[in-house]
């Protein structure tokens, strides 16, 4: 199952959507753009760190999990599609169309990096999901679109419902008689089918009877009005300056060290990183997890901000 | 000025000939708590959802005559418009809720109305407040109990201070405790706030009393229109069930007096009369007095000792049948006898099944402990062995261990301690399939066994699972749907039925030969009304007449006294109390039907509507 958002006490619950959004959105421009390995060991950690302060790494497993093999499966796929690099570490064989297939160890480095930094990308969106109350993001959202964002609470909120339906239908066809298994993939599949349509069939009477109830709380109503009850804090000032920090950073070492190279051989990480930019990207990120943890011990921390 | 005005009202739903409501007038003035009550199909519903405009303007259909609620037009203005007037309350909450947690869901409907902010947040802390929801104030919503959610709807309602309160069936798929909870807080709100309540609800006993004034609707038409105790006589004239139970026994026995409470009831009893002082010499000579309740909660059961009257007799020799009636002592037997030969079909021919000797093991947890990931201990310890063939209730509050007991008992769950066995082997998922001719489950919803278009496909298919199939097959089936008076229903989609024949459906299908040797039902009572449940009673105590197991795990406490030998409760994680249900129904405050409440003192544990009756017509025969 899916995990799903859960109220909790901790900072980045307690953030604003807006200075939570600004935050996830700054390590995921970090991440995408500070290719050297260095910046992302630092970026993958911060995000992994965040998670546990936030306490949402047991229910955040599966996504991680599906994130990890994500990564991983970047990092086998690309060697064998990009043989640029010049140490070839396997001579494969020549394949009509394509070429020699080579393995480079530029390209397997190059793999794992993309992998890893997919991962933190990943792991970042899990952050927001799991982290921060999904009516205030789409209370947020909601002045770009009400409708969608309102689409959206809804799957969020029918999600749970269905997961459970789907469950206690498979139970209950096991208990009638129904293995729902076969010899091969299709044969399952054939098995699984009549449940799929009858969930589906359940989904839609919900949705006419949502709808219904929506017209009976008068949805559709000229002139609707917004109830906020987030306000900005100290804590999102913080947040934002963290977040503006590690933009600042990301300028910062894109300007003074340019990129980083795979090929045609190897950078050194160590001799390419700006080590000013790593140090502040290192020490915000840091800092923030200190505040967090720091938030949850000291009464009176908590109190300011 | 009245609130609600309906004159010569008809209304078909789309591509429906019969209508849902036909010539209604109805006036219903400010301040009124009107209960609407009659067989499922009646129009209840379709009368409630008049009143904000969803009938004719989401449903579509035709209508003719007139419809004022609080002095617009309904068929001029649609539900967006009539939404601050007449605030609705549906049967299940599941699907009424639109957003993710509780504040947000009750500023919904005061956003849409656009309310100013400042006025939102007022209104917020009263609902939170009032309603008592404000520990869950930003509580996730698909995590909420039943309870909770139904209230959040109210909240979210009453936070738009409509003019009319429209509830339907709002209790359906509660447990009692949180149903109480419900309406009890329907009753303030009439009360407190002084809002029109309209309603329609199948526990009666909860909310009777608590009404200005009943309807009973049938067929569309509103057949009577007046006070609760006008409404219980002349349900009691026509030999009509939709009256609480107490009323119902009173009126089942002949009094011409009917009560609408408990306490009402224990009043009348204790009144004196002609032949009292003998009556209650007769009960104080023979009858067996509930230890913990017979001196302070029955005022009749008195002290007065003299030589027994001829009523005195007959209830002492009452009370001795009660006392040593076996597994059939329901008092139904003659009832069973006067049974056509359409209501025998294959469960009273027993199936062609095994089955399974009385005292043979079933199943059995021992020292059963199951903690969920992240989650409390659900079950702790627990112990409970079955064996048949009986019937045996499971009762306890939301959140006792009861579903987790049940699929750890079915293999669903693997224990995290101690050991289950089921037909003497540790079930599994794996295993489970293979069970299929000798266990029978009933979800809790019907919905999540059916997965065919049609309810004869339903049928075949169950067949079709226990190896049988083609014209053999075909003929048991239509045999099954004949005897269980489906027949009519065979062509039509089991989803698109009532619950009450969702529920007959399922039973026809896991009842279908061979007949199981354990049945295992989970809630079977959601959402049905007093016939369905009579109906669904007689059927299980047929099944349990050829031999079968039935294990039923319920709330419905009338419900479970009227079908079991045996009632467990069960607490915390583990059964509290096991044994007799005359013993363990008989002897709890809340956990007891109304009957028991009502005759406690009277009768060594009165349990059912019938033995109520015979007692009941025993005693006015002592006061004449």
């Amino acid at each position: 199952m899916l995990p799903v958002y859960r109220e909790k006490d901790t900072l980045l619950h307690g953030l604003h959507p807006l200075s939570a959004l600004a935050l996830a959105f700054s390590l995921v421009a970090a991440t995408l753009i500070l290719d050297n390995p260095l910046y992302t060991a630092v970026l993958c950690s911060g995000v992994i760190a965040m998670l546990a302060q936030a306490e949402v790494l047991g229910n955040g497993k599966p996504l991680l999990r599906a994130a990890a093999f994500m990564g991983m499966m970047v990092a086998l796929i690309n060697p064998l599609v990009n043989n640029a690099g010049e140490h070839v570490l396997i001579y494969g064989p020549h394949i009509p169309m394509w070429g020699k297939l080579n393995i480079t160890l530029e390209a397997l480095l190059y793999g794992v990096a993309a992998g890893a930094r997919l991962f933190t990308v990943v792991a970042a969106f899990c952050l927001v999901a799991l982290a921060v109350n999904p009516d205030d993001l789409l209370e947020l959202l909601s002045r770009l679109s009400f409708r969608s964002s309102l689409s959206a609470a809804l799957a969020v909120r029918l999600y749970p419902s269905m997961a459970v339906e789907a469950r206690e239908m498979r139970d209950t066809q096991l208990a009638r008689g129904d293995p729902l298994r076969g010899g091969g993939r299709i044969s399952r599949a054939k098995a699984h089918l009549p449940l799929l349509l009858s969930l589906f069939q359940g989904a839609l009477d919900r949705a006419a009877s949502i709808a219904e109830s929506m017209s009976a709380r008068g949805f559709g109503s000229r002139g609707r009005t917004r109830y906020r009850r987030r306000r900005l804090r100290p804590r999102d000032l913080i947040a934002t300056l963290v977040s503006l920090g590690i933009i600042g950073t990301v300028v910062t070492a894109s300007l003074r060290s340019g990129g980083y190279s795979f090929v045609p051989v190897i950078a050194n990480p160590l001799t390419e990183v700006d080590w000013l930019a790593w140090g502040a990207l290192s020490a915000a990120l840091l800092a923030f997890l200190f505040i967090c943890g720091s938030w949850r011990r000291w009464h009176w921390w908590r109190s300011r901000i | 000025m009245a609130l609600v005005e309906i004159e010569d009202l008809t209304f078909h739903y789309p591509g429906e000939e019969k209508p849902a409501l036909r010539e209604v007038n109805l006036e219903v003035g400010r301040g009124e708590f009107v209960l609407l009550t009659g067989p499922t199909g009646c129009g209840k519903t379709t009368l409630l959802r008049l009143l904000n405009g969803l009938v004719p303007h989401f449903h579509g259909g035709r209508i003719r005559g007139r419809v004022a609620v609080a002095g617009r037009d309904v068929l001029r203005n649609d539900p967006r418009e009539l939404a601050a007037a007449v605030g609705m309350v549906f049967q299940d909450a599941e699907g009424q809720l639109v957003s993710t947690t509780v504040e947000r869901e009750i500023a919904f409907g005061m956003e849409n109305a656009g309310l100013p902010p400042q006025v939102i947040s007022k209104r917020m802390e009263e609902m939170l407040m009032g309603l008592g929801l404000s520990r869950l104030r930003r509580s996730f919503i698909p995590e909420l109990s039943g309870g909770e959610k139904q209230k959040t709807v109210l909240a979210s309602v009453m936070a738009m201070h409509p003019s009319i309160l429209a509830l339907d069936e709002p209790t359906s798929q509660l447990d009692p405790l949180s149903a109480e909870d419900l309406l009890t807080l329907v009753r303030r709100l009439h009360e407190e706030t002084g809002t029109t309540v309209l309603m329609s609800e199948h526990r009666l006993e909860r909310c009777y009393h608590y009404a200005t004034r009943v309807l009973y609707l049938e067929e569309g038409r509103i057949l009577f229109d007046g006070p609760p105790r006008e409404a219980a006589s002349w349900c009691a004239r026509r030999d009509d069930a939709f009256m609480p139970p107490v009323t119902r026994v009173f009126a089942r026995a002949g009094w011409k007096e009917l009560p609408l409470t408990v306490n009402e009831g224990r009043s009348i009893l204790a009144a004196p009369a002609e032949g009292a002082a003998h009556l209650t010499g007769g009960l104080a000579g023979g009858v067996t007095t509930h230890p913990a309740r017979a001196g302070d909660r029955s005022p009749a059961a008195g002290d007065v000792a003299g030589p027994p009257s001829q009523a005195g007799l007959r209830l002492r020799s009452l009370a001795s049948g009660l006392c040593g009636r076996g597994r059939n002592g329901d008092g139904s037997g003659g009832e069973k006898e006067k049974k056509g030969s359409s209501e025998r079909g294959l469960i009273e021919e027993g199936g062609g099944g095994n089955r399974c000797g009385d005292g043979e093991e079933l199943f059995r947890a021992r020292g059963l402990w199951y903690v969920y990931p992240e989650g409390p201990e659900a079950l702790k310890g627990l112990d409970l062995r079955l064996a048949g063939s009986t019937g045996m209730a499971l009762l306890g509050e939301n959140g006792a261990g009861k579903s987790t007991l049940l699929r750890c008992l079915l293999g669903l769950l693997s224990p995290s301690r101690g050991r289950v066995t089921l037909f003497g082997e540790e079930p599994s998922r794996e295993r489970l399939p293979g069970l299929a001719s000798r266990l029978a489950y009933c979800p809790q919803d019907p919905n999540t066994y059916f997965v065919s278009s049609t309810v004869r496909e339903e049928l075949l298919r169950t067949m079709r699972l226990r190896g049988r199939a083609g014209k053999e097959a075909e003929v048991v089936v239509d045999t099954q749907l004949e005897s269980m008076q489906l027949l009519h229903l065979a062509r039509r989609n089991p989803r698109d039925l009532s619950t009450g024949e969702r529920e007959k459906v399922l039973l026809a299908a896991v009842l279908l030969p061979p007949l199981p040797d354990l049945l295992v039902m989970d809630e079977p009572t959601r959402g049905l009304d007093h016939s369905s449940k009579r109906s669904l009673s007689e059927l299980l105590r047929r099944y349990r007449d050829s031999g079968g197991t039935a294990f039923v795990v319920t709330h419905d406490v009338e419900f479970a006294a009227s079908l079991a030998e045996r009632a467990a409760i069960m607490g915390n994680g583990s059964i509290v109390a096991d044994g007799p249900a005359r013993a363990v129904l008989g002897d709890s405050l809340f956990f007891s039907p109304q009957v028991n409440r009502l005759l406690c003192g009277l009768g060594p544990g009165v349990l059912r509507e019938d033995e109520a009756v015979e007692l009941l017509g025993a005693m006015l025969d002592g006061r004449e």
